[in-house]
């Protein structure tokens, strides 16, 4: 077994040990406050309350205005059509970021997800993204493109950087 | 003129058929077997075409990246290698790729086709013997230089290349009608590529071939050395394996066209790794790395032919076999696209998007498996049975990719860049040639950081002599006299161009000898003296 497959089983692991259930049931105490969620086919409402706190992180500045529920429907269409290896590995992923084990631990994100301040969530994505361990990259890297695919998907966020969209064509 | 597609079944919405019989089964629909389609039943065989990805026409082309992605692409556009350092672009549609690709059309480089006789032994695939195939092709698909002026994101490639004397000339490009909208990436809605989706597929379905779309080629089942039957399963409308709808197509004669990951796959899951061991080893990209500029005026890199210029300065810059060269060229820059390649969040990101309509973006594809160090990746299969892609980038991908980074940040400057920024995670825009210099020479040569890109999977079923190769110099697999290989992933080395003409040429010939072969007659137009 190579370091990667090490830590990609330990986190694996991690993830059945801390997260699963329990772990639902932990952030389910510990969260108060409603958000905005769709129904959806692969994310879970705990997956939903995790990206509707990291998409306004991940697109600062890109709009005051974000359509968090297309976004997630964007996000949610896309993995369903992704092969089954790499939606297993996306349901690992977020049933980290589910767990408080994963949250504390592997994020370093202290509050719960909901509290926790743009700065700190900054700095979880940030020391993610350059990560001694590719895991963690790979994590981010999913993350950013998820998220960023969905949003500049619809035609609402191109007039902010100058992209007028396709042409009309005649039929 | 509206296109007819008649016999094609779409397996997402129907039960499964019953068993099917047929002179050839054509697994693929891509620039490999939408040739071969076309041949075997203008020559009067009975033709069945598989297609894993969907029948999506020109009246469904709304050219938006999002919708072209989810039903246009492998994996939403999202595939790579094992390791998720090189991103993969390849279709997933009837058509396949070329029913996305820029439209690009070269024929093979002779030096490319000397290497694979000197080194495999590849006599049949000469330069001279090609050339009237290149011919045929290229009046089939209406193949011919660009003579509409290109894009700013092209025209500043050649200003760059210009002003340092360096080469650069105009792209061929199989278009006819073109409008120059720039949309050639998620699909043509006016029909004027000349894809297999609008060209030889339905020319084929014309001749009675039946196309079966949604379908995936699971299992060749052999009867001692033949191959007895192909085990198919259907898909649902989200391009995942539905648990029911399979049926079995009896063929005298089957043809792998999946594309250099889908053909090695589908041998890896009937086991063909136990006849010969080299399956899915020795496969090749075109490892792309792109800078960015920010130039002072608009460039609006989404509009217009999306490549028209190259530079072939640096292709062949140590020899054949040496140091390994690349070719210049620039992708179109769409939205979803860019905004992804950007591994950035929050306002840094959004800085950097701010420049979106003023970007201009070169690449650099490069020619892999012409040395010793270059030998490729290797497909293998996930416990779903599913093919990936390992590949680890060489000490000699290194200093290529570095080469070629140097070369296209001084073309930028030299045609007039405000700022440039390579694409790799840990670079910074630059305003002047020699900081860019002294930042690429520090930049780490690490997987993931250094953001790489391939459009192009080539090999994995290499032609070559018996031992050393997976498939002998007419496409027919070593050993199994009803199963050829015709498509990209024959090829012994990558090409050092972009592949749709070489799949197109190779495989008409192939293809050509293959229907006398089975007994079928070639009509006038191919009857070309091989």
């Amino acid at each position: 077994m190579n370091r990667r497959d090490f830590i990609k089983s330990s986190l694996g692991g991690i993830t059945l040990l801390f997260g699963g259930v329990a772990g639902y049931q932990l952030y389910l105490e510990s969260q108060e406050r409603p958000f905005e969620k769709t129904k959806a086919i692969f994310l879970t409402e705990a997956d939903q309350l995790v990206l509707s706190v990291l998409i306004p992180v991940i697109l600062n500045g890109a709009t005051d205005k974000i359509d968090l529920i297309k976004c997630l429907e964007n996000i949610d269409g896309a993995i369903i059509r992704l092969p089954q290896k790499t939606q297993q590995e996306l349901r690992q992923l977020f049933d980290l970021l589910g767990s408080v084990f994963g949250r504390l631990v592997i994020a370093g994100v202290w509050q719960n997800w909901q509290t926790a301040t743009s700065n700190s969530l900054n700095e979880f994505l940030e020391s993610w993204r350059n990560s001694s361990l590719d895991l963690l990259q790979q994590a981010y890297l999913g993350l950013h493109k998820l998220i960023i695919g969905s949003f500049y998907s619809e035609q609402s966020s191109w007039a902010a950087i100058g992209y007028p969209g396709p042409l009309s064509i005649q039929k | 003129m509206k296109i007819e597609y008649p016999n094609a079944i779409d397996c997402s919405l129907h039960p499964a058929p019953d068993n099917i019989e047929c002179d050839v089964l054509i697994i693929g629909s891509g620039a490999g077997g939408g040739i071969a389609a076309e041949i075997f039943s203008r020559s009067g065989l009975n033709v069945v075409i598989l297609e894993e990805g969907p029948l999506k026409k020109a009246s469904d082309f709304n050219m938006k990246e999002a919708d072209a992605y989810a039903e246009l692409y492998q994996e939403v556009a999202g595939r790579q290698t094992i390791d998720q350092a090189i991103q993969i672009l390849q279709g997933r549609a009837v058509g396949g790729s070329t029913t996305v690709n820029w439209t690009s059309s070269f024929r093979t480089p002779a030096k490319t086709l000397s290497f694979w006789q000197n080194e495999f032994g590849v006599t049949e695939l000469s330069s001279e013997k090609l050339a009237p195939w290149f011919e045929w092709v290229e009046k089939r698909l209406n193949i011919t230089a660009w003579l509409v002026p290109p894009n700013r994101n092209n025209q500043l490639l050649a200003d760059g290349a210009e002003s340092l004397g360096w080469s650069y000339q105009v792209i061929p490009r199989n278009v006819k009608g073109c409008a120059n909208l720039g949309y050639c990436g998620v699909g043509c809605p006016l029909d004027a590529k000349q894809s297999m989706l609008v060209t030889c597929i339905p020319r084929a379905l014309q001749s009675g071939a039946r196309l079966f779309t949604r379908a995936r080629a699971e299992k060749i089942i052999l009867d001692n050395d033949k191959v007895s039957y192909v085990e198919v399963g259907s898909m649902d409308a989200l391009g995942q394996p539905k648990t029911s709808g399979s049926f079995r197509i009896h063929a005298k004669h089957v043809v792998l066209a999946a594309g250099a990951i889908g053909s090695p796959g589908i041998l890896l899951r009937s086991g063909f790794d136990r006849f010969n061991p080299l399956i899915g080893k020795r496969t090749f990209l075109h490892p792309v790395t792109a800078s960015i500029a920010v130039m002072k005026q608009p460039v609006n890199g989404y509009q217009g032919a999306p490549q028209s210029i190259y530079s072939d300065q640096f292709l062949w810059r140590d020899g054949v076999s040496g140091e390994l060269g690349y070719k210049i060229e620039v992708p179109p820059i769409h939205p979803v696209l860019a905004s992804t390649l950007l591994k950035h969040h929050g306002e840094s990101h959004f800085n950097l998007l701010q420049d979106f309509s003023r970007l201009q973006v070169n690449l650099a594809l490069l020619r892999d498996g012409f040395n010793a160090d270059s030998t490729g990746g290797q497909v293998e299969l996930d416990e779903f049975d599913y093919p990936r892609l390992d590949y680890s980038i060489s000490e000699s991908l290194w200093r290529g990719l570095k080469h070629a980074m140097m070369s296209m940040v001084e073309i930028q400057f030299a045609a007039g860049a405000k700022a440039v920024m390579p694409l790799h995670m840990d670079a910074q825009k630059m305003s002047n040639w020699k900081e860019a210099k002294k930042q690429i020479e520090d930049l780490p040569t690490k997987p993931i950081r250094w953001q790489i890109m391939s459009a192009h999977v080539m090999g994995g079923c290499g032609i070559g002599n018996q031992g050393e190769s997976v498939c002998d110099e007419f496409g027919r697999m070593h050993q199994f006299d009803n199963l050829s290989v015709l498509d990209g992933s024959i090829f012994p080395t990558s090409l050092g161009v972009n592949p749709q003409l070489s799949i197109y040429a190779i495989v008409a010939k192939l293809a050509a000898s293959l229907s006398v072969r089975l007994g079928g007659e070639l009509p006038k137009d191919l009857l070309i003296e091989n």
